[in-house]
């Protein structure tokens, strides 16, 4: 008992003690309520399969038709332009809403959801400029008037190939 | 004579991870994912996450992603940072403005990536060495090894509760989202043939997914003993290596953290 972490730390230091038992409680109740994302790391990752199936979805951005490539980058601008590209296609489906919109709605009211709409969630003028920036990033050129598309791929996995079995626009229009 | 050749080998296994820890920071300017390259993109998207809240409500990573001086003098900042860091370790007054702003760079690129990544490592680290007294910093260590140790632990029982290890396709389903953009890109090797193997066959998916199951658990022993902290560092770093191949998962960000935790005790400050 007395060779203990939480034992030793209480006769260190009181405050010490405090800190951590607390941050126990707190990381007890809430990793038993599901809310695993609470906090930064990911405790949950890979234990749900959300599908059930082999059927895999990814989304692609097209210039001019052109499909903009991203994944011979150096790996963290490779994850961060392919998340990037989901999460900006599941906006687009979404009505322009990212997942905290809807969550904020549904959990406050009046002032102080204006304020947290307004700083948790991106503006639409601040994501307008969204093409531009991931072109770039990959290392393409988008011109004025250039046509761009925002395409939704669904690939079949089960034969142990890559079968692309449909594809759909999900949005269209011409770079302002 | 004996004892100062030790603490000589001491510092120079702790020096070594400081430098791994800075690498790691230089992979990220140099693949193009630091602060200086999210500006410009004001799309973020953030989940439920309070430390995340605390930043995006007092508006900073957004000044950050739209002041291109402030990105580029925050990337300068902190390798300069990483560099006084890795001379002297034990110097709290470095490692607390480090901590902060490794802090507010996860925050900012968890925010454009729109998802949460494990690789938080390189931030932790440098908890134990925000405290100035020796004591001090070996209670923090202490605590952050547990943390690590709880991390992967509660990864592998969730595993177990949520029942997918029950499940001989879950592996294999899971795979089947990894490396879709490559094969879209047409950019396939050797990591999309062993995709390809491990979707199509669920089989030697779930063998894999059980071993790796068994080891997140395994991290329950280092609760009650440092005996074997060696072998769980071998046996993670191989397990992030392994996802690195077949899941198209980096380590990097974790790496000097996993190799700081679990090897700790031939350190000596």
């Amino acid at each position: 008992m007395q060779k203990t972490y939480l034992f030793r730390l209480f006769r260190h230091s009181k405050a010490g003690f405090l800190f951590v038992a607390g941050f126990i409680i707190f990381y007890s109740i809430v990793f038993s309520k599901k809310m695993d994302m609470m906090f930064f790391p990911y405790n949950n990752m890979y234990a749900i399969d959300f599908y059930h199936s082999s059927v895999a979805t990814t989304y692609g951005m097209k210039i001019n038709g052109q499909l903009v490539k991203f994944t011979k980058n150096l790996y963290w601008k490779k994850d961060l332009l392919e998340t990037s590209l989901n999460a900006y296609c599941r906006y687009l489906e979404h009505g322009n809403k990212v997942f905290m919109e809807d969550y904020i709605a549904s959990k406050f009211k009046g002032d102080k959801q204006a304020f947290l709409l307004k700083q948790l969630t991106p503006s639409r003028e601040s994501v307008q400029n969204w093409p531009y920036w991931f072109a770039n990033a990959a290392g393409y050129d988008l011109k004025p008037s250039d046509g761009i598309e925002f395409m939704e791929y669904r690939f079949n996995m089960a034969d142990g190939r890559a079968l692309c079995t449909d594809s759909s626009v999900i949005f269209k229009t011409n770079w302002r | 004579m004996q004892a100062a050749t030790s603490n000589k080998n001491i510092s120079m296994a702790l020096r070594v991870i400081c430098y791994l820890l800075l690498f790691e920071y230089l992979l990220f300017i140099i693949s193009g994912a630091s602060f200086s390259y999210l500006q410009g993109n004001g799309f973020f998207s953030i989940e439920v996450d309070p430390v995340s809240w605390g930043f995006y409500l007092l508006g900073v990573p957004q000044f950050i992603t739209s002041h291109p001086w402030a990105s580029v003098s925050l990337d300068i900042i902190t390798v300069t940072l990483l560099i006084l860091f890795s001379r002297n370790p034990f110097n709290n007054k470095i490692a607390i403005p480090l901590f902060l702003l490794l802090l507010l760079f996860y925050v900012t690129l968890m925010g454009h990536l729109a998802h949460h990544n494990y690789q938080f490592g390189y931030c932790l680290l440098l908890l134990p060495f925000m405290f100035k007294e020796t004591i001090n910093r070996n209670f923090a260590y202490d605590a952050v090894r547990y943390f690590a140790l709880f991390f992967y632990f509660s990864a592998g029982l969730l595993k177990i509760t949520g029942n997918s290890w029950a499940d001989p396709a879950h592996f294999s389903h899971l795979v089947s989202g990894q490396f879709t953009p490559y094969y879209l890109e047409h950019n396939t090797g050797f990591r999309t043939m062993v995709n390809l193997y491990f979707s199509g066959l669920p089989k030697p998916g779930y063998v894999l997914f059980l071993l790796s199951i068994i080891l997140e658990i395994a991290a329950l022993i280092g609760f009650f003993t440092k005996k074997f902290d060696t072998w769980l560092c071998v046996f993670i770093l191989l397990f992030h290596f392994g996802n690195w191949l077949l899941m198209d998962i980096g380590p990097w960000g974790q790496v000097a953290f996993v190799c700081f935790v679990f090897s700790r005790q031939k350190f000596a400050d």
